[in-house]
């Protein structure tokens, strides 16, 4: 996981800035106009949209499961999750199959956009906002070309209930 | 009994039965009983013996002379022994009237006394008619006509009064004088005169009609023939004149001959006043009456003649503005003619734009109808490029999943080869130009499905609009159709008002050949008319040679038969023209508008 990346803007000052030179493997996608990213290494992989099948008596977020080569992983609406509404979903959501250790699951996101490299120095940490939440979903705000991406916390995005199960 | 008392008396009593042969013979008693009557007498009164025997005589005479104190003293001197004897007159049996000349003859015994009446009477009933005939023709010539007898030397013996009366003198003026007093003094002179007495003496008669000279110098005309009366011997003893005074004859044919030469002047004024002999007077007052028939009639015949000119003068002058105004009316009609000639020219014209008209708008809707395929063929072609346009989109989608796939998997790749840390850099980079691949094949795509779907819109707009431009050439179509009806009428209609215009025109020809014999026929009228004003005027000079005195001359300017006669005839244009006026001016206006037309 380190060297410099071939792609995307990479500013000098970010590489060498917090521990060193760490240089992060990133994915970005975007919700409701918000861009977010996660860590590249937490995604199993991305796949178009598939029906998922409702389970009853599970929460709103949940969009129900999916049959993933023979395993089955709950499928969660990531905008729901994040408290910006319902995703109607399209052929043109997509399904990014994240892993947590030995926990998989998939998130709706509206479109996947790029994967990229940053220098982990460019890492800001969220304002103390969440006086609401017990649990936080993003870690670090990332400003990159003048915009701000998001980067989510991956084992809050997996539904509780199953996380207690698991 | 007569036998027996003269038996002895053989000779006296043979005479009396030789007269008793002859005679009709009776006998009465001196009271007048009938004692005997003979055939003879028995014969001439019709009785027989009989029926008579012991009968008064008065049984033979007339009821009122029986009664009379004459017969009583006829039979008293009879009966003192006087004969009677002249003739009588006796009424036989039947009433019947018989003359006899008889004597009545008391025979006396010889102390004197009668002893019977014997009456011997000779029938003269036959003379005595005879008698009485020429007597009452003398009498009726004497009645009714001058007598005047002269003798041979022409010396007046005596006159009847009716001879007197026509010349005025009295019998004993003229008696003895001679026949010359009557006559003109020349002619008395004249040898005619002697000739005319020599004539007279020679017993030739003369009548003829001759003027005499009566008292006091007064002609006296008088119808006379002069008669000799000749003696037993044949000479000429005296000469006879009859004469009829024929005085009121020759003045009246005087006075009727004046009359008719008056007449023959042209006199109608003349009448005879003065009063004919009344024999005559029917004469004038019939020849008066003619004369003032004849002045009547002429006076009528004048009037006529007047008025005959007066109406002539009319008639040439209503001729006269007949022909006028029928000129007016022809040239009237020649004008109507000629318009309607051009109307009809227009009205053909019409009708050939109409039947051109007719013809584009078939032409136009032949066209919209092609338009309207052309459009439903467009309308086709759009759906066809929609349809493509469709396909093209499904094709895009294919291909933008495809991109939207290989974007993903470019997106796996990335994964993997951050996974597989260093050893996947490369891949990662190839990973990565997939990836811009697919995206840039995405935004191809996406161009192509924004111009597809602005293509795929313009051509639903092109649709649309060709629609409405069908729907819009189906309204022209219709339109186009009803304007195609409309111009066929039309056509129709103009063909209709040339027929009619056509009917138009024959009849105002006959109306111009009708209004040209009127004329001609005015004319000929306005030309009798001037000669019946010629005849007429002619007729008034003739008619006025005839004097017919003042009671004639009112016929001369007679008054008009009827008030207005010469009014002029009533104008009903000229009214109907009035009541338009009027009722387009106001009411006080009108009034003196009708006035004038009335004046008109």
């Amino acid at each position: 996981m380190t060297g410099p990346s071939a792609h995307g803007p990479q500013p000098e000052g970010l590489v060498g800035h917090m521990a060193g030179d760490q240089i992060l493997e990133l994915i970005s996608f975007e919700i409701a106009q918000q861009e977010f990213c996660i860590d590249i290494r937490s995604v199993r992989e991305i796949r178009g949209w598939t029906p998922a099948t409702p389970i009853p008596q599970t929460p709103e977020y949940i969009v129900g499961v999916i049959n993933l080569r023979g395993a089955v992983i709950p499928v969660v609406d990531l905008r729901n999750r994040l408290g910006l509404g319902r995703t109607e979903a399209s052929s043109r959501h997509v399904i990014v199959v994240i892993q947590d250790k030995d926990r998989i699951a998939g998130v709706v996101v509206d479109g996947v956009q790029e994967t990229f490299q940053v220098e982990a120095k460019i890492l800001q940490p969220p304002p103390s906002l969440e006086s609401t939440s017990e649990r936080r979903f993003v870690d670090a705000i990332l400003p990159i070309d003048g915009r701000l991406l998001s980067r989510l916390v991956v084992s809050a995005l997996f539904p509780t209930d199953l996380m207690a199960a698991a | 009994m007569f036998g027996s008392k003269t038996k002895g008396q053989a000779d006296a009593g043979a005479t009396l039965e030789a007269l008793s042969r002859s005679l009709a013979i009776i006998e009465f008693d001196p009271k007048g009983n009938v004692l005997w009557a003979n055939d003879n007498f028995c014969r001439a009164m019709g009785y027989s013996v009989a029926e008579i025997r012991g009968r008064h005589h008065s049984l033979f005479v007339e009821p009122t002379y029986a009664a009379s104190p004459d017969y009583a003293l006829f039979w008293t001197k009879l009966g003192r022994g006087e004969f009677d004897a002249r003739e009588y007159k006796r009424i036989g049996k039947g009433g019947k009237e018989v003359w006899i000349q008889a004597s009545y003859n008391p025979v006396t015994n010889a102390r004197g006394k009668v002893l019977k009446v014997v009456k011997v009477a000779t029938d003269i009933t036959a003379e005595k008619l005879r008698s009485v005939e020429a007597d009452s023709k003398i009498a009726a010539i004497s009645r009714v006509q001058a007598v005047i007898e002269f003798s041979l030397d022409g010396q007046i013996i005596t006159a009847n009064e009716n001879f007197l009366n026509v010349v005025g003198y009295a019998l004993d003026e003229i008696r003895g004088k001679h026949h010359r007093m009557f006559v003109d003094g020349a002619y008395a002179q004249s040898s005619d005169y002697a000739q005319f007495w020599a004539k007279l003496n020679r017993g030739e008669y003369i009548a003829d009609e001759f003027m005499r000279i009566g008292k006091g110098g007064k002609a006296v005309w008088i119808q006379a023939s002069y008669n000799p009366v000749f003696d037993m011997n044949g000479k000429v003893a005296k000469v006879v004149k009859f004469a009829t005074d024929v005085t009121g004859r020759v003045e009246a044919v005087n006075q009727i001959g004046g009359g008719l030469v008056a007449l023959a002047g042209n006199n109608l004024t003349y009448s005879i006043d003065q009063a004919f002999d009344p024999a005559f007077e029917k004469l004038r007052l019939d020849f008066n009456a003619a004369v003032g028939g004849l002045r009547t009639t002429l006076g009528s015949i004048t009037g006529a003649a007047a008025a005959v000119s007066g109406g002539s003068d009319e008639i040439a002058s209503a001729s006269d503005d007949l022909s006028r105004r029928t000129e007016q009316q022809a040239a009237s009609l020649e004008e109507t003619a000629a318009a309607l000639d051009q109307i009809t020219a227009t009205v053909k014209r019409s009708a050939e734009g109409a039947a051109q008209a007719n013809e584009a708008a078939s032409g136009a809707k032949a066209e919209a109808v092609k338009s309207g395929a052309v459009m439903n063929d467009a309308v086709a072609a759009m759906s066809e490029i929609e349809q493509s346009s469709g396909k093209i989109t499904q094709i895009i989608g294919v291909i933008d999943e495809i991109a939207f796939q290989t974007n993903l998997l470019a997106l796996n790749a990335g994964v993997e080869a951050a996974r597989a840390g260093d050893a996947g850099r490369g891949f990662a980079v190839v990973a990565q130009e997939v990836r811009a691949l697919a995206q840039r094949s995405a935004e191809a795509a996406k161009e192509i499905k924004t111009l597809i779907a602005s293509s795929s819109d313009q051509v639903k707009r092109g649709v649309r609009l060709v629609g409405d431009t069908g729907q819009a050439l189906a309204g022209i179509v219709t339109k186009v159709t009803e304007i195609d009806s409309l111009i066929a009428e039309i056509a129709l209609s103009s063909q209709e008002q040339s027929s009619g215009l056509a009917q138009v025109n024959v009849a105002v020809n006959q109306m111009d050949q009708v209004t040209q014999q009127n004329a001609a026929m005015v004319e000929e009228a306005t030309a009798a008319a001037a000669n019946l004003k010629s005849e007429a005027v002619e007729l008034t000079r003739l008619v006025g040679q005839f004097r017919i005195g003042d009671n004639g001359a009112r016929f001369g300017r007679p008054e008009p038969a009827m008030s207005g006669r010469h009014a002029p005839a009533p104008n009903p244009v000229g009214r109907a023209q009035a009541r338009l006026a009027a009722s387009i001016r106001s009411s006080g206006n009108a009034a003196a508008a009708a006035q004038e037309w009335e004046e008109f």
